[in-house]
């Protein structure tokens, strides 16, 4: 617990702060930063819907909770780059896909198809209006490709669901390892983007 | 006294009602900008949508939608404009996104 309570600090510190005047190099800061929050992203997600799949409820509710507190993270370190206004309209965007993908657990623990597919359709439409809000905040990041990284995010983790609904635990921790792994890929040029677009907040040291 | 007041009355009387003004605003990364608009009676505002995806301008809140006013959807860089007849405030928020709103205070 301690160690969750430290971790959580840690990484909501390295999210303020890389664009602080102490840090150490913040073009490095900032790619760790990303790399971490998302990373973690993956993972309280898999961990959550591990827990409710498990009808492990106090499990599932602790996840959730942290769960939250990694979006409200994130939506902090994209209002330290983009604006505050940027940081407070992130947020519920976020928070629904995480809604979407609570729609897919709890239709695959019913076994309904119908649900499932439904949830599918909506996280598949919310990859193209993440990539429409990133590619506005940052022109170069072109709205198409961020999608389909998104869209690779959202399989990702379907995958995972898909292995814990089926009891494959082996299965489920390849998939989640995956999962966090496949973060870098949103996180590295979103940090590159960001330090091109603003080389006076991230200059390299 | 009474000649200056009755000057001052008629120099109001020429100048009549304040001209109605246009007042432009932007959609762009999923805010309406400015978030908060105060306008006088007939003044119209003009949204411009600046993000590679659609957005509306809606009035009122999301499941409250209200029949003021409503831009369907607009693509990047159509525009939508309203003008304002009533005293009244608007909650307003994209019917597409329902994390993004904004208010209109409308003054006489």
């Amino acid at each position: 617990m301690n160690f969750l309570k430290t971790s959580a600090f840690a990484i909501a510190l390295a999210a303020m702060s890389f664009t602080s005047a102490n840090a150490m190099n913040p073009q490095s800061d900032l790619r760790l930063a990303l790399n971490q929050l998302l990373s973690e992203h993956a993972s309280l997600a898999a961990s959550a819907t591990g827990a409710a799949l498990g009808g492990r409820n106090k499990e599932f509710k602790a996840a959730a909770d942290a769960l939250d507190m990694n979006s409200q993270d994130i939506a902090k370190a994209i209002g330290s780059v983009y604006g505050e206004g940027a940081g407070e309209a992130f947020l519920p965007l976020w928070r629904k896909h995480i809604g979407f993908f609570v729609d897919y657990t709890v239709a695959t623990a019913k076994k309904s198809k119908k649900g499932q597919k439904k949830a599918v359709n909506d996280l598949l439409a919310y990859a193209n209006d993440f990539g429409a809000f990133l590619n506005s905040a940052s022109p170069a990041l072109p709205k198409e490709a961020v999608a389909e990284l998104v869209k690779t995010h959202i399989v990702s983790l379907k995958d995972v669901v898909d292995a814990q609904a089926a009891g494959n635990q082996k299965l489920a921790y390849v998939k989640i390892r995956e999962a966090s792994h496949h973060m870098k890929m949103i996180a590295d040029p979103l940090a590159d983007t960001i330090i091109a677009q603003f080389p006076d907040k991230f200059p390299a040291k | 006294m009474k000649s200056i007041t009755l000057a001052l009355l008629a120099g109001l009387a020429l100048a009549g009602p304040a001209a109605a003004m246009d007042v432009p605003a932007e959609i762009k990364v999923f805010q309406f900008m400015p978030k908060e608009i105060k306008i006088k009676v007939g003044d119209t505002v003009t949204w411009v949508n600046q993000d590679n995806i659609g957005h509306t301008v809606t009035s009122g809140k999301p499941g409250k939608k209200t029949e003021a006013f409503d831009s369907g959807d607009l693509a990047k860089g159509e525009s939508f404009s309203h003008t304002f007849t009533e005293q009244e405030i608007h909650d307003m928020y994209c019917d597409k996104h329902h994390g993004m709103k904004a208010k209109i205070i409308v003054e006489k």
